[in-house]
């Protein structure tokens, strides 16, 4: 089994804040809240899992 | 035509099978099940158990069982106090030995294959002891203090490791080591149908009758103050091998009459806090089995439907790999 990151890709920023001025796209985990979360259109979303 | 990555930004890991040395907040698409995962905290859920047999409340449970080998006896079905005893395989609850006397309020501990039962109601108080092997049940040495009841009252690993506290309106605590039974230091105030976790010598005590919130500890000589919990409550549910992690649900916030609540709640070992509803209102579960991640909640009385045969298992909060949703 590959490891993260060994096959190429991107890690998604780990923070413990959300960033001031997110772009549309971006997204990050926030270890406060404990959530991922990205900018989709004008806001900053909380992607939910099933 | 310019790839997507040199136009707008760079991808996340694009692989065929998940990752093997994941950490909270790593993201990547798996190309086999074409899922966008990331491993991530997820919240304490309640799912859909097993059925029992014979559905009950104020029943014995082993309280250090695994939930996969969980051990549920006596009881009271509503007109009668019963002495069943079922074994949990982890599939399947099948019904084993009775008990030599039909009890309910027992107090209980241990795991399927080494666990004791003591005192309880059979139309009165009892004192008697009895020890279940995994197969049958044999008479033991009788708790040495009046008659008692109990709910969810003991914690010990095996039949020869108890620690018996919460019995209904009165503070004493008893130890069991196998062979005698020796007084401890009373509780600093009388806890009816306390319910606690862990082993004899680091047990964590909860609630009470009429609402307490407040939590004691208990380390094989003497108490100390815990964090209280969030929602007061007695004859609840509770699961976890020592005082460092646990978790209570369901129970009632009254004195007597029912107040059944729904409510679970994790301790961390710092903190409580809430977590998942239970599917319905429970009260008089049996000693949870289990640990704080993972427990078990079998036979809870539910409101207007006294002796349910369903159970709910519990999955703790924690790290785990989620699939992103579409929608």
């Amino acid at each position: 089994m590959a490891t993260y990151i060994q096959l190429g890709g991107v890690k998604i920023p780990v923070v413990s804040s959300d960033p001031a001025n997110p772009e549309n796209g971006q997204m990050w985990y926030n270890t406060t809240s404990r959530q991922l979360k990205g900018k989709l259109n004008s806001g900053v979303v909380v992607i939910a899992f099933t | 035509m310019a790839k997507y990555n040199e136009l707008f930004g760079q991808l996340v890991q694009y692989i065929g099978s998940d990752p093997s040395n994941l950490e909270e907040g790593n993201v990547w698409y798996n190309s086999s099940s074409n899922t966008l995962k990331s491993r991530a905290y997820q919240s304490g859920s309640w799912s859909s158990g097993d059925s029992v047999n014979t559905g009950r409340g104020f029943m014995g449970g082993a309280s250090y069982a695994a939930t996969n080998a969980a051990l549920g006896f006596g009881g009271d079905t509503g007109p009668a106090r019963v002495n069943n005893t079922e074994e949990y395989n982890g599939s399947s609850w099948s019904n084993q030995n009775t008990m030599s006397t039909g009890r309910s309020a027992v107090g209980s501990c241990g795991i399927q294959t080494s666990a004791l039962g003591w005192c309880g109601y059979s139309g009165g108080g009892l004192t008697a002891a009895e020890e279940y092997n995994g197969s049958s049940w044999s008479g033991g040495t009788a708790y040495p203090g009046s008659a008692r009841y109990f709910d969810g009252g003991g914690t010990g690993v095996s039949a020869n490791s108890a620690f018996s506290f919460g019995a209904h309106n009165d503070a004493e605590t008893y130890e069991w080591n196998g062979s005698s039974w020796s007084a401890q230091p009373d509780m600093p105030s009388t806890r009816t149908y306390a319910v606690g976790f862990g082993t004899q010598n680091s047990t964590f005590i909860t609630g009470g009758k009429n609402a307490i919130t407040s939590t004691i500890t208990y380390n094989g000589s003497s108490f100390s103050s815990a964090p209280s919990i969030n929602t007061g409550r007695a004859r609840h549910g509770a699961a976890g091998t020592s005082t460092s992690a646990g978790v209570i649900w369901g129970g009632s916030t009254d004195a007597d009459s029912d107040v059944e609540i729904r409510n679970t709640e994790d301790w961390n070992g710092t903190a409580w806090s809430e977590s998942a509803l239970l599917s319905v209102k429970r009260d008089e579960p049996m000693n949870g089995a289990g640990t704080a991640s993972v427990a078990m909640n079998a036979f809870g009385l539910i409101r207007l439907q006294p002796n349910p045969t369903g159970t709910e298992d519990y999955a703790g909060p924690g790290v785990a790999t989620q699939t992103v949703s579409t929608s």
